[in-house]
């Protein structure tokens, strides 16, 4: 073990609560390292112990305030189960503390923002091209004109129709 | 299921699981072994963070009735002792907020500072320890509030992280930084975290 990971464990170790594969690696880079011997016992110097006593604590009576409200609350009839508005449980939501920081939120939001956008213009660059494909599909997978061998090629009879006689004019009106 | 030891075996206080059998028959019974089981180490961790006695006794009151009016409070999977921890310490650090918000406030026309050596509650074995304290004030809350609780309220590495819900190699590399800029603040009372 090397000073660089022993320095984040002296504390541990101090506290009993390193694991004992660890306190094997630590104790013996300890014995061997006199930086790191000076280093915990500065840690050890400054470790809080508690107070000695609180002198109110101890008074008979001390506690009975709190008794008489634990056993005040104990008898209240329970409250109905209240419906919390929506916009109370958005604030709630948004004041409490989260592992995931604002900043992480706002970097994550631009990133998803940032894909669905290069998604939804290469989609619209192409769409003109995939149109494009599957018209020339359709035509491909369209019948074959339909062809009449000239031998058998009847013509049908043709009679023009008879011009229509303009309509006469109306008698001029007598004088 | 637990075994109920509470009349025959010769202990001072029932464990967590033994409260929680417990309460499935007699709840009220149950509430009081809570309370007089953690009251005094709830107070004492108060009594660190605000230094008003008042104060400490008002918020171990209000953790008590938020603890009767929290319905998982004795289910089996639930850990009361990091929750009752939890709450008393997020109550004391909404105060001590409040109050430097405040003196924010009122800094055009400052008040008495109150300091460790001015409450006679407090009772350390030397100086060096009435030192340490004050110089936890000068700590981030993330740090002050990590110290107190393993050194003060003896909870160990898995209890604190439970108690504030972070990883238990979260709780060993906070420590480690605490107590490092703890020594700093110590060695030189001119640096200050908060």
């Amino acid at each position: 073990m090397q000073c660089l990971d022993a320095r984040p464990r002296l504390v541990a170790w101090q506290d009993g609560e390193l694991a004992p594969s660890e306190l094997v690696l630590l104790e013996r880079h300890i014995d061997s390292c006199s930086a790191c011997r000076a280093e915990a016992a500065r840690l050890e110097a400054a470790t809080p112990e508690p107070f000695l006593e609180h002198p109110g604590a101890s008074r008979a009576d001390f506690w009975d305030r709190l008794d008489a409200a634990v056993e005040a609350e104990l008898e209240r009839p329970p409250a109905p189960p209240r419906v919390v508005p929506f916009s109370e449980r958005l604030g709630d939501w948004l004041s409490q503390e989260r592992r995931v920081s604002l900043g992480s939120m706002v970097a994550y939001a631009a990133i998803l923002a940032a894909v669905v956008g290069f998604g939804a213009s290469t989609w619209l660059e192409n769409r003109d091209l995939r149109l494009a494909l599957s018209s020339e599909a359709t035509m491909a997978s369209s019948p074959p004109p339909v062809t009449i061998p000239a031998d058998q090629f009847v013509p049908t009879a043709w009679t023009p129709e008879p011009a229509k006689a303009p309509p006469a004019d109306p008698a001029p009106a007598a004088p | 299921m637990p075994q109920l030891h509470l009349v025959s075996r010769p202990r001072i206080a029932p464990s967590d699981d033994e409260i929680k059998a417990l309460a499935r028959t007699d709840r009220k019974r149950a509430v009081s072994l809570v309370v007089h089981k953690y009251r005094t180490r709830l107070y004492s961790h108060a009594l660190y963070i605000l230094k008003n006695a008042e104060g400490a006794y008002d918020v171990v009151q209000e953790v008590f009735i938020k603890a009767i009016r929290e319905h998982r409070f004795f289910n089996e999977d639930f850990k009361m002792k990091a929750w009752l921890f939890r709450v008393t310490s997020n109550l004391c650090f909404n105060i001590v907020r409040n109050k430097k918000r405040r003196g924010a406030l009122l800094e055009q026309n400052p008040q008495k500072e109150v300091t460790v050596a001015d409450q006679d509650t407090l009772l350390f074995k030397s100086e060096r320890q009435e030192a340490i304290l004050a110089a936890m004030d000068k700590l981030s809350e993330d740090h002050s509030r990590i110290l107190m609780l393993r050194y003060y309220s003896d909870l160990s590495y898995a209890e604190i992280a439970d108690t504030l819900d972070v990883k238990l190699g979260t709780v060993m590399s906070r420590l480690s930084r605490a107590k490092s800029k703890l020594v700093e603040v110590l060695d030189d009372p001119s640096v200050t975290e908060a």
